[in-house]
């Protein structure tokens, strides 16, 4: 048996404990070839996955429960995924991290947050697959209160309680399907293709929603991500953002669209969480001045663009979907990785406090920028053509069913991207073009960090420019049958026309500048210039705050009125509270209760009988 | 190789930047003309915004001290290559039907923002209180016209049920232009109330409010980027209404001489409803314009899509 698709867990577990041992240097270089190895053999893999899906039966626990890996094109997609965000996370983290305290655990567990999501997704039944789930929740747990702080231990105890309940609903579903159905193989499941035609079976979808949701950080159950994301170190946010919220998103895919039939009304649901995610998470990055907590906002309303996709139910909707999940991996690691190099160099999250590094970090300037561009779905890059995608699923959708609600998703997708845009010019300009109040002596940061950006960036161009050449042509379309290349936009024209366009411009300039170019201070007339003349990162868009309506939803926003885990909480607490004032400590209060207790069971025991 | 070139010829001499720019700097003139007379002056001569536009190529650049070159000088190449493209493609959907493919409505709709994005990043990158100042309000005013914008796109995919020029112009020909019903109507005006703020005119040209902040993002731009600027906004004068005329007033027909005549008069029209308003109306404050936006344009918007969906 070619044993090699497991080697992708493998590796990286055994990995794990090894890289407590070593120091320093070596132990830093080692986590990079681990990961570095483990990309090397997905992406060695891939040829084979393509022509057939390996599928291995490894033991039996029971006779009905035997545990199987499957490694079909899905799943060999978002582990090429995972390992290759990984190994550029782990090589950025070298530098990042070459001052914190406690690196051993650091990587640690690292790898075994990479072997976890690797295994989640190679698992072929759910029984292996929930073991692997809740060994990836632990890993990132512990990823996220990594700094010990109170704000990060918080933030990494709302992180794993929110999993946890999600993970429970989940747990409870899968095991629902093992007794209906007498087994928990995928591959088995989804041949059978489960109706869902009772109340039972739409609660069963609702928990799975529920345990999935919580991971991908749909709206209304996506709180712990604005508050974990930022609480992390930045590569593992990228990791966070990039990845793991998309292992839930798989996990939706194989649920919704391989093990049960697709339904309509189940379609709908996903469209409305998806329209929605994409509004309020968009909305509420908008205000934010804290950089990575604006980014923890954008990867809720971009999961909304991709579970929008998914519930579009038609093919091309559905590629958009996935290819838009690979974009956001992307643009979303190297956003997080970016704005990782700003806090790593001024060692501060708030807008406020940066400004004017577009001269000392360039590099991080022309990433950064490429990627807000992306996400904003500039044409020619990556964002622009998955989003495409989605809003000719959309349309299609539309053609064929003629729902209104349809329009409504199309709507909020569409000024989704606008406002995405308004957030990252928010973003870049209190970055890196404003004044700073103070000037920032500061250098670009190293070419280990570096190199990890600008090959992302890299990737997000190629993904846009040669769209359905390379990565829909190798990753999505196969996974997704039933999408025709022919009289669609090919995005190289564009992109060649763009630069040439550019270029004439550039050649207009050039010719006319028959004097040389002269530097002068800025106008203002006739003032001396001072820094806070300008617009900070919190006034920029303080029009849109003050408007009656965002005023009053961000007040309510702000007090945590819409945090379900906040909500859940107070709730908890006011029952305890209730509770505790009966423990008051006089004696002959709790003999009362005593009595009264027994003289409850004694009446029960009258009139119910044994 | 030809067949690499066409579509570089499209783009750069017919009809994209190079006829665009020439028409629209011709409009710009008429724009100036019209106003003139209305204002009770004579106006400048018919060669004027040439000259104005070759004047600025012989200057000197100015850059401010401390800015970013890289995103000062890039950012008005990015506007005029984004509107060359969206002009190129916008006539030729409607020259040559079969030039036009899948989604080509959403590409121009997004190739539109670039000449915003362009003030925005030049703003941001001039380091001048009142460009930054400009680069915000501009933004904000993206936000405010983006959602009825897309809703009356949307007016118009709903009745052809297709993101494709093509389908728009088909329909349009088999079933009359779009205005003539009653969600055509709406759509219309609300394109018409969008476009005087894309085009930044007044009531809407608050981002560049000469009078307060001196211009806002053009206010540290001089010489040739001044010239590009210039040139992407005569461009603007003349692409935002032919993708009106596309999208609801029955498409672009220039094979026959009554084709060009009636385009002519199309856009005639609506440029002196431009000019009309503009030189009547004064300039609103941006929370008003944001209110504006949000609030009747939008709801008169939903209302254009709810009445096509019904079919009105």
């Amino acid at each position: 048996m070619n044993i090699s698709p497991l080697l992708l867990v493998i590796i990286p577990l055994i990995s794990a404990p090894l890289a407590w041992i070593f120091k320093g240097r070596l132990r830093q270089w080692f986590a990079v070839a681990v990961t570095l190895c483990v990309l090397v053999l997905a992406g060695s893999l891939f040829p084979a996955v393509t022509k057939k899906a390996l599928h291995y039966d490894l033991f039996n626990i029971t006779d009905r429960i035997v545990i199987t890996a499957n490694l079909d094109l899905l799943s060999m997609v978002i582990i090429t995924l995972i390992s290759f965000s990984g190994f550029l996370a782990t090589l950025y983290s070298t530098r990042y991290m070459a001052q914190s305290r406690g690196q051993s655990k650091y990587y640690s567990l690292l790898l075994l947050f990479i072997a976890s999501m690797n295994g989640t997704v190679l698992s072929g039944d759910l029984f292996s697959m929930f073991l692997f789930w809740e060994v990836m929740t632990l890993a990132a747990f512990f990823l996220v209160i990594f700094e010990n702080t109170t704000e990060s231990i918080k933030a990494g105890i709302k992180y794993f309680v929110m999993s946890e309940m999600g993970a429970l609903f989940m747990l409870f579903a899968i095991i629902a399907v093992y007794l209906q159905e007498d087994t928990v193989d995928m591959a088995t499941l989804a041949s059978r293709g489960i109706n869902v035609n009772s109340t039972f079976m739409h609660v069963l979808l609702l928990f799975f929603l529920l345990g999935t949701g919580v991971k991908a950080g749909i709206i209304p159950i996506h709180t712990w991500l604005p508050d974990a994301h930022p609480a992390a170190p930045s590569p593992v946010s990228a990791l966070l953002s990039g990845v793991m919220i998309k292992v839930g998103i798989y996990m939706m895919i194989r649920i919704f669209c391989h093990i049960f039939s697709p339904v309509l009304s189940w379609q709908f649901i996903l469209c409305a969480l998806g329209s929605a995610s994409i509004i309020i998470g968009v909305m509420m990055a908008i205000k934010q001045v804290d950089a990575k907590r604006l980014l923890a906002y954008h990867s809720v309303s971009q999961i909304g663009y991709i579970v929008l996709g998914i519930g579009t139910g038609v093919s091309i909707g559905i590629a958009g979907g996935l290819f838009h999940l690979l974009n956001h991996a992307l643009f979303k690691g190297l956003l997080f990785l970016s704005i990782g190099a700003v806090i790593h160099r001024l060692q501060s999250r708030n807008l406020s406090d940066y400004g004017g590094l577009a001269r000392s970090m360039p590099i991080t300037f022309i990433t950064c920028s490429i990627a807000a561009l992306s996400i904003s779905g500039i044409p020619p890059f990556n964002g622009f053509v998955s989003k495409w995608m989605i809003y000719q699923g959309l349309v299609q959708r539309f053609t064929m069913d003629g729902s209104p609600f349809t329009v409504v998703w199309l709507a909020a997708a569409m000024f989704g991207s606008a406002l995405t845009l308004a957030s990252f010019v928010k973003l870049i300009y209190a970055t890196f073009l404003t004044v700073p109040e103070k000037p920032h002596e500061v250098k670009e940061v190293s070419v280990l960090m570096w190199i990890p950006m600008v090959i992302m960036a890299g990737l997000c161009i190629i993904f846009g420019v040669v769209a359905w050449d390379i990565p829909l042509k190798f990753f999505v379309l196969p996974v997704v049958p039933g999408v025709s290349f022919s009289g669609y936009w090919h995005p190289g024209l564009a992109t060649l026309l763009l630069i040439i366009a550019f270029v004439a411009g550039a050649i207009v300039f050039v010719a006319g500048q028959l004097k040389k170019a002269v530097v002068s201070p800025p106008f203002v007339g006739g003032e001396e210039f001072e820094p806070e003349m300008g617009v900070s990162a919190e006034g920029f868009y303080h029009t849109i705050k003050n408007i009656g309506i965002f005023k009053a939803i961000y007040h309510h926003a702000g007090k945590k009125r819409f945090d379900i885990y906040h909500l859940g909480r107070n709730i908890g607490v006011s029952i305890c509270d209730a509770l505790s004032s009966i423990h008051t400590g006089v004696l002959p209060r709790y003999i009362v209760w005593l009595l009264a207790g027994l003289a409850i069971l004694l009446l029960l025991i009258y009139y119910v009988g044994f | 190789m030809l067949e690499i070139l066409k579509p570089v010829f499209y783009l750069l001499i017919f009809p994209g930047l190079l006829f665009t720019g020439v028409l629209g700097l011709f409009f710009m003139w008429v724009d100036r003309k019209v106003t003139a007379l209305i204002q009770s002056r004579i106006g400048p001569p018919w060669y004027q915004c040439y000259a104005d536009i070759g004047k600025l190529l012989y200057k000197q650049v100015i850059i401010p001290a401390g800015s970013n070159r890289l995103s000062f000088v890039a950012a008005p190449l990015i506007g005029l290559a984004g509107i060359s493209l969206a002009a190129s493609i916008i006539w030729m959907v409607n020259i040559n039907k079969s030039a036009s493919f899948i989604g080509d409505l959403i590409v121009v709709m997004y190739l539109f923002v670039l000449p915003s994005l362009a003030l925005i990043i030049g703003g941001a990158a001039s380091r001048n209180p009142f460009s930054s100042v400009g680069a915000s309000r501009e933004m904000t005013m993206v936000f405010a016209y983006e959602l009825p914008f897309i809703l009356i796109i949307l007016t118009a995919v709903i009745k052809t049920r297709s993101i494709i020029f093509e389908d728009i112009i088909t329909y349009q020909l088999l079933n009359g232009a779009m205005i003539a019903s009653a969600s055509g109507i709406l759509a219309s005006i609300v394109f018409f109330i969008c476009m005087m703020a894309k085009l930044c005119y007044l009531p809407f040209d608050i981002p560049e409010a000469e009078s307060e902040i001196i211009g806002g993002t053009l206010a540290e731009y001089s010489g040739a980027l001044l010239a590009i600027f210039k040139l992407t906004n005569a461009m603007m004068l003349l692409a935002v209404p032919l993708f009106l005329i596309t999208l609801f007033l029955g498409g672009i027909d220039v094979s026959s001489i009554k084709g060009i005549v009636l385009l002519t008069s199309k856009y005639l029209i609506i440029l002196v409803l431009v000019i009309l308003v503009k030189s009547t109306h004064p300039r609103l404050r941006i929370d008003q314009a944001l209110k504006f936006f949000l609030g009747p344009v939008t709801a008169i918007a939903v209302i254009s899509v709810i009445l096509a969906a019904l079919g009105v």
